[in-house]
């Protein structure tokens, strides 16, 4: 069998740690050597008085509520804390631009239950620059939207039924998976009772984000029948939110997720959709950017002009005075 | 679960990070008061008011996920826009990035102004007063007739020690899906509509100092 097989009937949890360090570090490799083997340390270093306290706060909030329930998170001078602190101030340092974003906490938690802080900061620059694009996490997150739209139009051609179902009763797919893609289904499916989130990562971190449509569909599937026997939309959203959270049948997902919905949209098909959606998610940003200015200057026109009326009724007045 | 396609309200709670949101649905809906993990994208909570559902949807305060919540504005029929009392910036952004959003999607959508985290903030050290409050929950509802609203649309909460809490929420489902005395009692929920911040709020649970 082929690695990639392998993987998909499950790492070993002894060689988990290992094959994922070996999965994140093929992946960034043109990177480190580029910035050199110090750099997340250098980084570390600089976070005392570098520019990036817009995202020190929104992290610091975030830190506690990231895995409040595993011992490793639980305390706010605990490893686990400083260590997430340390990753997500030092990536809004390596990309100013993306900088931090909710979502990625829960990425670095994860990887931190395996690795230490220095893999942790290379698996979020894989997630965010080499699984993703680098518009995935940006400021109005277009990557992970335009994936959403790609992933109607496949739930549409897979699951055609479904599809209308949903449409019918007014639900919008993406309220319930845009988390499963943000966040690689951390919080969405089982953790504990069976592995199938670290079941699902290392599907992801060896073949990457196409593995994200695929279990989304499969979890669809596999609920197809609950999901249209549901005739109203708070039936069905309760429906999508829960079942993805008991989806304790790893088996039957990584089958259905690689056999069962074959033939499944090709890589370079997926590819070609996410440009298209992204350009037109691309100018609707840019087409509200610039009303945006507009409106700004509008505003400070008429402030200016207020401005200017006061002044004069000023000068009349110490003039007369 | 009745033979309705739709629920018959939707509520939506908007509001920065951390502010408390998903606190305050919790709150109300399980009674509880525990530690959120952020909220991405959006959370669904039900509750039934009566015979009606009402459908509350938590938003994420993340500034990224704002350009989503199209999705989750559609036909609202209230608004929650939550803030921090103790952290003023948090009021300055309910007018510079979530009053844009409401007043594209749902003019007739009733909002309130919900202060959360009362129980942190003393009194005497808050920076933004009960008429400052008030005053933007009435400059965010110009144009919509209020005058059937129990209560004013604007509150003060802990969802720590529950104040005021469910006083929102039935506030909104009253002026949203109104139920009648008898419906009221029907359903088991209490009878006097809310009214506290008619009077001047109460401050006996605000303790100074230690107990």
């Amino acid at each position: 069998p082929t690695l990639k097989q392998l993987v998909r009937g499950g790492i070993p949890d002894q060689y988990r740690k290992q094959i994922w360090r070996q999965l994140v570090y093929s992946r960034v490799q043109d990177i480190i050597t580029e910035k050199g083997p110090h750099y997340y340390r250098n980084l570390c270093n600089m976070l005392p008085d570098s520019p990036v306290t817009r995202y020190r706060k929104q992290i610091s909030l975030d830190l506690m509520r990231t895995m409040p329930s595993n011992v490793k998170f639980a305390t706010s001078g605990s490893r686990g804390i400083m260590d997430l602190q340390d990753v997500l101030l030092a990536f809004c340092i390596h990309s100013p631009d993306i900088g931090y974003c909710q979502g990625m906490n829960f990425i670095v938690g994860m990887a931190l239950l395996f690795m230490d802080a220095h893999d942790a900061f290379w698996t979020l620059v894989a997630v965010t620059e080499r699984y993703f694009t680098s518009n995935y996490f940006d400021h109005n997150l277009v990557g992970a939207q335009a994936d959403q739209q790609v992933l109607k139009d496949i739930v549409a051609e897979k699951l055609s039924t479904t599809s209308k179902h949903l449409d019918a009763i007014d639900i919008e797919i993406s309220t319930v998976t845009l988390n499963w893609f943000l966040a690689i289904y951390f919080d969405a499916v089982p953790f504990m009772v069976s592995n199938t989130l670290l079941r699902i990562w290392d599907c992801f971190l060896m073949e990457g984000p196409k593995v994200l449509f695929r279990f989304c569909l499969a979890i669809l599937k596999m609920n197809e029948r609950e999901i249209l026997m549901k005739n109203d939309t708070i039936s069905v959203m309760r429906h999508l939110k829960s079942c993805a959270k008991i989806t304790y049948d790893i088996e039957g997902l990584i089958k259905i997720a690689f056999e069962d919905l074959r033939p499944f949209p090709h890589r370079q098909a997926i590819k070609s959709k996410q440009a298209f959606y992204l350009t037109s998610l691309k100018e609707k940003y840019k087409r509200r950017e610039l009303q945006k200015m507009a409106f700004a200057e509008r505003e400070q026109m008429v402030s200016l002009n207020a401005q200017l009326k006061m002044g004069s009724i000023i000068f009349i007045y110490d003039f007369y005075e | 679960m009745s033979g309705k396609r739709k629920p018959d309200l939707k509520v939506i709670i908007m509001g920065d990070y951390a502010v408390g949101k998903t606190s305050l649905v919790c709150r109300y809906i399980e009674d509880k008061f525990i530690k959120h993990e952020p909220t991405i994208g959006a959370a669904f909570f039900l509750k039934q008011w009566g015979p009606y559902n009402v459908a509350v949807w938590d938003t994420a305060g993340d500034e990224r996920y704002t350009g989503l919540s199209h999705f989750y504005c559609r036909n609202a029929g209230a608004a929650i826009l939550a803030y921090d009392m103790s952290n003023p910036q948090t009021f300055e952004s309910l007018w510079a990035r979530f009053m844009p959003l409401l007043n594209s999607s749902t003019e007739k959508c009733l909002k309130i102004v919900v202060g959360t985290k009362m129980d942190l903030i003393p009194p005497e050290e808050r920076d933004i007063t009960l008429e400052e409050g008030r005053k933007l929950a009435h400059e965010l509802n110009e144009g919509l007739d209020i005058s059937k609203l129990a209560c004013e649309p604007y509150f003060e909460t802990s969802s720590k020690d529950g104040s005021h809490v469910s006083e929102v929420f039935e506030c909104i489902f009253q002026y949203c899906l109104p139920l009648s005395g008898d419906q009221r009692s029907k359903f088991g929920l209490s009878t006097s509509t809310v009214d506290l911040y008619e009077k001047e709020p109460k401050r006996a649970t605000a303790k100074k100092g230690c107990c």
